[in-house]
């Protein structure tokens, strides 16, 4: 029967075990991401699942020190290892999804979803490579666990077998920087340059940034916190994207966390971003020596690549 | 970096020439028209029970044409039982059934439980909850569970047309008696477009059915549960999920956001339920057993799409319960999970 001209539906899971220690990786198996159907393939979604053990609130059940470092062949959708919560959105406030009908969070599990910002074109027999890494750079005083039954999968459209193969297509990118402050001193935090960057050789459409905060105290569920911080950026051109700095969840909504934009950056370029407590954070509490904050920033767009060669069905 | 702006869209506020009936009302749905929305109620609805809502509130009051878009469904109950810090939900977990037609069109074979009609919005969608307490000092709260269903095309509807809403309040297939009567308000949102606009050829009609699964069934397959079963193409818009668990043997289903639905978010038997999916030409879709919250992304509880199934053909939906070594655990009661498959057909107009 010949094959109807329509995209059908594709969902391609691969687990990853789990990450015993801190600075450990793990990478799903990649003939599990071969779309099963032999045609090229359209991703519109990344998903991924994951559980920090033990069950603890004390932990950061952000996944803040979660990075996953994507390719389609050769061509890298992550500026090296990404921290998941710079790539995709929040849901009302929570970084992920949430289990009761009161909005309380499960605090150590998470689905979360990144949509990407154009259809990914995958010719047939071209692998994506995916590496998670657990960072132990924000790990603290030890409060952060392994992570466990990390889930990643795939979400796109089976193209027709005759469909012609483009001559250039879109690939997502996603860059981030990070930093962690306690509350005295306060600390004042610039990206680096090769942070929130353009690498390529290609120009970037840039569609968002995503910035998260979160605090971390002992006994703390680490909620998302609003706190008095400040956030000014410029590109390395000099211009301006705010004249002042401007307060973070001005930016940033703790409701999804995205500033959505259409620009392009040039390849090269990059975006220089300042974070600064400016007065105590109410967060802190009592106890402010015992907790920091961690800031999160991605970078999200896409460039137009040439199209890979792949293996024909 | 060169910032570019969206372009400044005018909000289009239905109030053309004519304020009542302005706008340009396309012949497939468009934008154009005045905002209309009607509402009927049902309450003190019991368990076994189905009842139709009164027709006559759910028209549009002018005599012209109109869309709609939107269907939309609150239940409030006064009375729920609290066990163990869980909260039952009646009317909802499956038990709470409807089923939409205007004139001989039909939108599902079965009445659909309310929460596959559409995806989640927000995680307030179940519910919201007012507590207090009753004279002997016991908890007494009213539960307030939305559902919200944009249509997967508007509908046409013609002077007079209505979509009527059969519910049906049965705990069918399900153990958890006694359930509490609830009220229900549905809430049509469309559009009035002008009189005279001539009507359209055809009609996007939905068309929604369901499969139920238990986890101590292990291991269960659709048979036609997700078949077009017209004799013309449809097209299959989304996939929906909700998860409901019984936490005693009396007690409603109660609506499990993520529980029991990935490996990170294991249900109380320390299983989750996996799922595959072919269609009847072979591709597959699911091709091995995976988590069904990714599936679904437990954000949404549904995967969106667009995918014509041709008359007749079908989805082959398989549903295994797993625990953590990724292979079929020990099948435990009381967990259910139930999809559904949203879409539409073009329908003559009668």
């Amino acid at each position: 029967m010949a094959r109807p001209d329509f995209l059908s539906p594709v969902h391609l899971y691969a687990p990853v075990d789990s990450f015993p220690a801190a600075g450990s990786e793990q990478s799903p198996n990649p003939q599990l991401l071969l779309n099963p159907n032999k045609s090229a393939m359209l991703i519109d979604q990344f998903r991924f699942s994951g559980q920090q053990a033990p069950l603890l609130h004390t932990d950061l059940w952000d996944f803040t020190y979660l990075g996953v470092d994507i390719r389609l062949g050769s061509i890298p959708l992550t500026n090296g290892i990404v921290p998941i919560p710079a790539i995709v959105p929040r849901y009302f406030g929570f970084p992920f999804a949430t289990t009761a009908f009161d909005g309380t969070p499960t605090n150590d599990d998470a689905v979360m979803t990144w949509h990407l910002p154009r259809p990914l074109y995958v010719p047939p027999g071209v692998q994506l490579y995916v590496r998670f890494v657990r960072q132990d750079v924000f790990s603290v005083n030890n409060r952060d666990s392994a992570i466990e039954n990390i889930g990643f999968s795939v979400v796109g459209r089976s193209m027709p077998t005759d469909y012609p193969i483009p001559k250039k297509i879109w690939v997502p990118w996603a860059t981030a920087t990070q930093c962690k402050q306690k509350a005295t001193p306060f600390l004042r935090f610039v990206s680096t340059d090769q942070e929130l960057a353009n690498p390529n050789t290609e120009l970037l459409h840039v569609t968002s940034l995503n910035g998260f905060n979160t605090a971390s105290q002992q006994g703390d569920q680490g909620l998302p916190v609003k706190s008095p911080l400040t956030a000014q950026m410029t590109l390395s051109s000099g211009k301006m994207l705010m004249r002042d700095p401007t307060n973070f969840f001005s930016l940033f909504p703790t409701d999804r966390g995205v500033l959505n934009l259409d620009a392009v950056l040039q390849s090269k370029e990059f975006v220089r971003c300042e974070l600064e407590l400016t007065q105590p954070d109410p967060a802190f509490g009592n106890t402010p020596n015992d907790t920091i904050e961690y800031t999160t920033i991605g970078m999200i767009g896409y460039r137009e690549v040439q199209t890979p060669i792949g293996v024909q069905p | 970096m060169n910032l570019k702006f969206p372009k400044m869209t005018r909000f289009n506020t239905g109030l053309g020439p004519n304020p009542i009936v302005g706008g340009k009302g396309g012949m497939r749905g468009g934008s154009g028209g005045a905002p209309i929305a009607f509402t009927a109620s049902a309450s003190g609805l019991v368990n076994g029970q189905s009842i139709m809502l009164d027709t006559g509130t759910l028209q549009s009051g002018f005599r012209t044409p109109y869309f709609i878009d939107e269907i939309r469904i609150q239940v409030v109950t006064d009375e729920f039982k609290v066990f163990g810090g869980g909260f039952a939900w009646p009317g909802i977990g499956g038990d709470l059934r409807v089923k939409f037609q205007t004139g001989n069109r039909q939108f599902s074979k079965l009445p659909v439980p309310i929460g596959l009609y559409g995806p989640v919005f927000s995680n307030q969608d179940f519910g919201t909850v007012d507590s207090g307490a009753d004279d002997d000092g016991d908890a007494v709260r009213r539960s307030y569970s939305n559902v919200r269903w944009p249509l997967p095309k508007p509908i046409w509807m013609a002077p007079g047309d209505v979509i009527q809403a059969v519910f049906d309040y049965d705990a069918v297939g399900i153990v958890g008696a006694p359930k509490p009567p609830v009220t229900v308000n549905v809430t049509y949102i469309g559009r009035a477009i002008a009189p005279g606009t001539p009507a359209p050829d055809t009609r996007q009609i939905p068309w929604v059915s369901f499969f139920e699964y238990e986890t101590d069934e292990g291991y269960l397959s659709t048979t036609d549960e997700f078949r077009n079963p017209f004799t013309y193409p449809m097209i299959v818009q989304r996939f929906t999920e909700r998860t409901f668990y019984e936490e005693l043997p009396n007690q409603n289903l109660r609506e499990e956001l993520s529980r029991g639905q990935t490996p990170a978010m294991l249900n109380t038997n320390g299983q989750f339920v996996s799922m595959r999916l072919y269609d009847s030409l072979g591709y597959a879709i699911v091709k091995e057993f995976a988590p069904i919250g990714l599936v679904m992304d437990t954000s949404r509880h549904a995967w969106t799409f667009s995918r014509s199934l041709g008359a007749r053909e079908q989805f082959d939906l398989t549903l295994r319960t797993d625990d953590l070594a990724g292979v079929a655990g020990t099948p435990v009661a009381g967990w259910y999970t139930f999809t559904g498959m949203v879409g539409y057909r073009d329908e003559v107009r009668d």
